[in-house]
């Protein structure tokens, strides 16, 4: 495994992406070779193209390279058991983004306790948000309710059965008050979008990013932010928050916010995780990160081990309390 | 947009495509392509994973043209494994294996080689080329399809069965069941718990079910490879000598115009529906030809014709499904699953803009297409027919080589947990399809099961769950015409050959 | 042997079709049919000398031989296209119809099985031995032990030996494949 470990170094010192300038962080055991970065889907995929991007600029001021190893299954828990077990000596990180993979963790109930691992560092955040075939002309979050009571609409479409987006979907209809009938899951974010695009299902649930090329094309509206974080992508897209609907705080603000992270298996030492996240926070200040979260309409914004740690279990616990995860498995 | 604006953008774009280094990354992408598409088991969207993090220090516009490439190039690499070996690394490629194989077992391996090049590289140029002319109207028709209509192309897919294999209808019948039954293990999008996963005995290993192109490597590469050992000599058996000529290819090519228009377009076409399009258009096509020729006798044992349907269809693919990707970054297949994620690692957000303000951007992709397809042409000509040798050499060389490479392939086709379940996959269905071909069963039967199985499923579940349990949604002429006419060529498809023979008695008679 | 494959068959469907009962029941309908449909189909073909008739007439079809690339239709189809500019050789070993499907046997000294056999088996020790030292090192000795029992050229051994590692090392060295090492034997930090 080792030597296939360095042939990827090669790779990525190929694509000029090691940057061996003057180590700033002062720890000079640490690192000392190229830090395993395990990426739990797939190539391409949301997930891998923001790790990524954060990672490499993050390496110019670790003073080593990340090597990214996509390790995919049953929704990320395959590549998430396997640095829960690896050596916790901060050269295996792990990426992932609450509340999705741990929601998935917790219907399916694997024998590890993701609970366990350390935070590194939230790397950025992306609402979901709802939204609606333009012929519909649904003109805000009260319209919507409204129209579902009066039985114009009573299907939703989301991502998965028993994901994040499902739970989100419950928390709106049983909290929230948006009285939608039928949940229909769709395999990818794509496939929603095309879902509503084509009036399949003319509500959906998506992130905000992915819910832009619609917008642009006019044949999808942005109807409401779910999360109170709001939109970077559509500044002026009025929160449930906003409406009587909600409030800030409530449980929809963190389950329906997507938010890159970095872990580190359990027991790591905390001075190794304060020099990669240091670096992680460096790396995202950079203008070639800023100019890609503002191509891509991501918001990548640092914060710290611990908020990352707080994240996941507050996503742990609040998951639990608003579904029935019984329930949730059996559909 | 007026058209000479339209002509100038693509005038530049044709100025990009061979402006230096543009011109050098569509070669390296078209040749490591082929490479890649050549070994059995690695396809185009593992080519261009490989591929996406050493264009991070590329220009935006050459990352994503050298992205293409290495899809263009290993769609067309795929057949040479699959004509050559029988080993097919895509479900594209599956299909040129039902007659371009044969046809090396014949001795003709050049001249298959030679086909299977000028189709591709002559259907992969006109249907950009209606691309570039008809992009805006292809992404109605794109919108047009939904869930019923997914599931009913790929019933389509499966009706094919009755068309493509020949003998008993039950054995056939029964062998495409198998593979349906397959593609249920593991996980679906529509219910939580995995089914048939074993999970107590063996942990999330078959959490994602069994992969498709383990199951492809193994019937096809070693399941042959099997058979192989059991007979003496090379894997040509025929008589003709394999003279330096690649003339007889392009021409038989040139002398099918039908079926290389007709199957570069029902690929361009299929391949643009997002999700089922890039694995059933070959198998639509090929079927299509089978449906359409006065010998359908003759195919699965090297008609060229065949050969030609599958080779034409499956570049035709290619720029049929960039469309849903680049129009609304909705991916149809993994290869441009990898590609979306390379568009959006280079800050190209996909979307309308990409046929507005980034129109010059789509275009040099599509020229850079253009300009792929006379590569493969050269090399697919005058390199590639070169390794049609290797169906003289004693099979007893070939054997141990193509076994290493589809075990080592399958080894790396998912991550580390499903490793052993794709290398003992591989290696079962190769003693399946041994016997399968033994007692002729259809292996093509059995494939179009294992390809379509998942999305027939989750479509029919879905299509059912929207009309709240009523199949009326796929015989609904007003709201649902185009799963209407679909559902009309499914029946004659399926009724045709049945009452043929009658209609022909009754004209006779009269 | 076919009534082996139809046996597998149909056990395979039958487990999965009792334990599609403990499946939600959206979850279960497309399996339960699937499997129910391979059910009915393998129970045909196996009892197919059984049936009436009309059914069996259905069920059964002109027998097929191993293969049907036909040779015998060979000279005929290059006659039809009329494409294929090459004379026949007549001293060329696979020129006669016969000898092309030439079975091969193996010979172990204290026994001698089909080609198909011997393959089979020695690609499952293949695997076997490739979990345990990996597979980059089983595939040489895979393909030198099975030229080695065919009693090729020793330079063909050889030379195919490494053409096989350095295949698999390219699979290492692009795709970081860790077939380098396996559980009882990790030679990858040599390399």
């Amino acid at each position: 495994m080792e030597k296939a470990a360095v042939a990827t170094v090669g790779l990525t010192a190929l694509a000029g992406c090691v940057g061996d300038d003057d180590d700033a962080n002062g720890d000079e055991e640490y690192p000392d070779r190229s830090v395993e970065m395990v990426i739990p889907f797939g190539e391409g995929g949301g997930t891998d193209v923001f790790a990524r991007n954060v990672a490499n600029a993050a390496s110019d001021f670790l003073g080593q390279s990340f090597s990214f190893n996509n390790v995919t299954g049953s929704g990320g828990l395959v590549g998430t058991a396997e640095v829960h077990s690896a050596e916790p000596d901060a050269y295996t990180l792990l990426a992932f983004n609450p509340p999705s993979t741990p929601t998935s963790w917790l219907i399916q109930q694997p024998d590890f306790d993701i609970g366990e691992l350390e935070g590194v560092a939230i790397i950025g955040r992306f609402p979901y948000i709802i939204t609606a075939n333009s012929d519909y002309e649904v003109e805000n979050f009260s319209d919507l309710v409204d129209r579902f009571e009066d039985g114009e609409f009573s299907q939703i479409a989301g991502q998965g059965q028993g994901t994040m987006v499902d739970v989100v979907a419950r928390v709106l209809r049983d909290e929230v008050g948006l009285p939608w009938e039928d949940y229909i899951a769709y395999d990818g974010g794509g496939e929603v979008t095309q879902a509503v695009l084509s009036d399949e299902v003319s509500i959906g649930i998506g992130t905000d990013s992915g819910a832009l090329e619609g917008v642009e094309d006019g044949r999808m509206d942005p109807v409401a932010c779910i999360p109170s974080g709001g939109s970077a992508v559509f500044p002026d897209l009025d929160t449930i928050a906003d409406t009587e609907f909600a409030e800030e705080g409530d449980n929809i603000d963190t389950l329906a916010m997507l938010q890159p992270c970095y872990w580190a298996p359990p027991g790591t030492p905390r001075d190794r995780i304060d020099v990669v996240s240091e670096a992680v926070e460096q790396g995202i200040a950079t203008d070639e990160v800023q100019a890609f979260a503002e191509d891509s309409g991501n918001v990548i914004e640092y914060s710290g081990p611990d908020e990352a740690s707080a994240l996941l279990q507050e996503v742990l616990e609040t998951v639990p309390e608003v579904v029935d995860l019984d329930e949730l498995r059996q559909s | 947009m007026t058209f000479a604006e339209g002509l100038g953008i693509f005038f530049e774009a044709v100025t990009i495509a061979f402006s230096w280094p543009t011109i050098g990354w569509i070669v390296v992408g078209i040749l490591v392509g082929i490479v890649i598409g050549a070994l059995p088991g690695l396809g185009p969207s593992l080519g261009m994973a490989i591929m996406l993090p050493l264009t991070l220090p590329l220009e935006p516009v050459n990352a994503i043209i050298l992205l293409v490439s290495v899809y263009s190039g290993a769609m067309y690499g795929g057949a040479i494994a699959a004509i050559l070996m029988n080993a097919p690394g895509t479900s594209a490629a599956a299909a040129t294996t039902f007659d371009g194989y044969p046809m090396s077992r014949r001795g003709e391996a050049l001249k298959a080689l030679s086909i299977s090049a000028t189709a591709s590289s002559i259907a992969g140029f006109f249907t950009v080329i209606t691309l570039i002319l008809l992009s805006p109207v292809l992404i109605e028709v794109v919108l047009a399809f939904q869930s019923p209509e997914y599931f009913l192309i790929a019933l389509l897919g499966l009706a094919m069965i009755t068309v493509i294999s020949k003998g008993s209808m039950v054995k056939g019948l029964t062998a495409g069941m198998f593979g349906l039954m397959i593609t249920t293990i593991g996980t679906t999008s529509f219910a939580v718990a995995p089914r048939y996963t074993f999970q107590d005995q063996l942990g999330f290993t078959l959490n994602d079910g069994i992969s498709f192109v383990a199951v492809l490597i193994g019937l096809f590469a070693i399941a042959e490879m099997f058979k192989l050992a059991g007979e003496k000599g090379g894997i040509s058996r025929g008589k003709t000598i394999m003279t330096g000529s690649v003339v007889p290819g392009i021409k038989s090519v040139l002398s099918h115009p039908v079926t290389l228009i007709k199957s570069g377009y029902i690929g361009m076409l299929i391949g643009a529906i997002p999700g089922a399009g890039s694995t059933v258009s070959t198998f639509v096509a090929y079927g299509e030809s089978v449906r359409a020729s006065d010998d359908p006798e003759s195919f699965g044992k090297g008609n060229e014709v065949g050969l030609i349907a599958a080779e034409s269809s499956n570049n035709g693919t290619i720029g049929g499904s960039l469309i849903p990707t680049l129009s609304f970054g909705i991916p149809g297949s993994a290869a441009t699953a990898v590609l979306l994620g390379g568009l959006i690692m280079h800050g190209l957000r996909p979307g309308p803009t990409m046929f507005s303000e980034q129109l010059v951007t789509t275009y040099s992709l599509f020229v850079a297409l253009l300009v792929g397809n006379v590569i493969i042409l050269f090399v697919g000509l005058f390199v590639i027919t070169r390794t049609s040798i290797i169906t003289r050499v004693d099979t007893e060389y070939i054997i141990p080589i193509i076994i290493v490479l589809a075990l080592v392939g399958a080894y790396g086709l998912r991550g580390p947990s499903q490793t052993w379940l794709d290398i003992w996959t591989v290696l079962l269905l190769g003693g399946i399809g041994y016997y399968m071909k033994m007692y002729n069963y259809s292996i093509i039967a059995f494939v179009l099961g294992v390809v379509l199985g998942g999305i027939a499923e989750t479509n029919l579940d879905r299509s059912l769950q929207l009309s709240g349990g009523s199949w009326s949604i796929f015989v609904d002429p007003l709201n649902q015409p185009l799963s209407f006419v679909l559902v009309v060529l499914i029946a004659f498809l399926l009724v045709g050959p049945i009452i043929k023979p009658y209609l022909t008695k009754a004209l006779a008679n009269r | 042997m076919e009534h082996g494959l139809l046996v597998m068959f149909l056990g395979v469907a039958v487990y999965m079709f009792i334990e599609s009962y403990t499946f939600g029941e959206r979850a279960a309908a497309f399996p339960r049919f699937t499997a129910g449909a391979t059910i009915v189909g393998a129970l045909l073909l196996l009892f197919r000398s059984y049936l009436p008739g009309p059914v069996q007439k259905l069920v059964v079809e002109s027998d097929g031989a191993f293969d049907d690339v036909a040779d015998e239709e060979l000279v005929e189809s290059d006659d039809a296209t009329g494409e294929t500019d090459a004379e026949p050789e007549p001293d060329e070993p696979a020129a006669d119809a016969e000898t092309a499907t030439e079975t091969r046997y193996v010979d172990l000294k204290w026994l001698t099985m089909h080609g198909s056999q011997f393959t089979a088996i020695i690609s499952l020790l293949f695997v076997v031995v490739s979990y345990l030292i990996g597979m980059l090192w089983a595939a040489p000795l895979f393909v030198a032990t099975y030229l080695g029992v065919l009693r090729r050229p020793w330079y063909t051994v050889v030379g195919l030996s490494v053409i096989a590692f350095l295949l698999a090392y390219s699979f290492v060295l692009v795709l970081g494949i860790g077939i380098d090492g396996g559980v009882v034997l990790d030679l990858g930090r040599f390399l």
